[in-house]
């Protein structure tokens, strides 16, 4: 069993470009449909991810009990230890709250789990500047430990703007590769190679 | 008359409000010679420089299974005509709106203007039940259990004298 994380600030895309993610793992897989499992880990009340997803046909689990980093900590890994066990996909797929740190989530999974954890971490090109300027620790702690950075909506800015996001972006996590992207448009299957490694 | 139910608490700096209410198939249809084939909902629920501190997203769904997230590119809430059910279903909708700064209210007012522009699309009018929550950055959280209703038309004639709130204006 493999595990994906999925960062990035509300509005950033996550959901768009998880679509795809799962539709490239399941047509990967030996396994069909069964290979991929999402948790959706919403920070409101009412699920609003979990029903696009389950109408594209993908298994979900919800997870409410609050943010996977925080207060849902301990209910994530019980999430997982369930869907392990009764299951048994090729991969879970954790898409974090808009307001997680994903270094949190990846440290307790990996701990508990002793599996490897990758994080696909989407970042909004065309809110960067003001959502970096107002909440700077929580922008960069969403992309700093990625293995793979979205820059998503890069339709929206000049492409000048765009490559100084992917700058900036380095500077956080010159390990990343990172990808400029529109994820509500059909993306090259070459940006999911980074799950395969 | 809609009910919808909202749930706000807060997490961290952000200010979290949630509400589902149902669509009535009656007013679906009768909407739909005016706005079925067009845009189905537009509502606006922030202006677009409110977007630095928060976001709003939502879902249309009916039929058990059949669901559409309703696009919340810039400060709107849209659903296209081929969102709407056909037939004799009610649509249930789910709001999120998260909102930094500011107070746990502006989340829940930006959540019921939003509801009721939604449903004022269809011709209906909302009464809301609040249920509130506190969570604190210690990650204790406590349910004050506080619940009320008030009625609110779809033309965002807020009255504060109706949002019920406590003595010391922490919950509504």
């Amino acid at each position: 069993m493999k595990i994906l994380l999925l960062s990035g600030f509300l509005g950033s895309g996550k959901t768009s470009a998880l679509l795809q993610l799962a539709a490239y793992l399941v047509r990967s897989s030996q396994q069909g449909g069964t290979s991929v499992t999402i948790i959706e880990n919403e920070i409101g009340e009412v699920g609003v991810d979990d029903k696009v997803l389950k109408a594209q046909g993908l298994q979900v689990r919800e997870l409410f009990a609050g943010c996977a980093c925080c207060t849902g900590g301990a209910d994530l890994l019980a999430d997982i230890r369930t869907i392990r066990d009764t299951v048994g996909p090729e991969w879970i797929i954790i898409e974090a709250t808009g307001v997680a740190y994903p270094r949190q989530i990846k440290e307790s999974v990996e701990a508990c789990f002793r599996i490897p954890v990758k994080i696909l971490a989407l970042a909004d090109a065309k809110r960067w500047k003001r959502l970096h300027a107002y909440m700077a620790e929580l922008i960069e702690g969403q992309v700093e430990c990625a293995d793979c950075i979205l820059l998503n909506k890069v339709d929206l800015v000049e492409e000048a703007e765009a490559d100084a996001i992917v700058e900036e972006l380095r500077r956080y996590n010159p390990a990343a590769a990172i990808h400029k992207a529109v994820a509500n448009k059909p993306m090259d299957e070459s940006i999911w190679s980074f799950v395969q490694d | 008359m809609t009910t919808v139910h909202i749930n706000a608490r807060d997490h961290e700096e952000a200010h979290v409000a949630s509400a589902k209410f149902l669509l009535p198939a009656a007013d679906l249809r009768r909407a739909e010679a005016e706005v079925a084939r067009q845009l189905a909902v537009t509502v606006r629920w922030a202006e677009e420089k409110d977007m630095l501190i928060g976001h709003a997203k939502a879902y249309l769904s009916w039929g058990g299974e059949e669901a559409r997230m309703l696009s919340t590119t810039g400060g709107e809430v849209e659903a296209k005509g081929s969102a709407l059910p056909e037939g004799d279903r009610d649509a249930e909708v789910g709001v999120t709106v998260i909102v930094f700064g500011g107070e746990l209210e502006d989340a829940e007012d930006r959540l019921e203007g939003l509801a009721a522009a939604v449903v004022g699309q269809f011709g209906d009018w909302c009464v809301y039940d609040h249920e509130c929550e506190h969570h604190h950055h210690d990650h204790d959280h406590h349910d004050h259990g506080h619940e009320h209703e008030h009625e609110h038309h779809h033309d965002h004639d807020h009255d504060r004298g109706h949002h019920g709130e406590d003595e010391d204006g922490t919950c509504r």
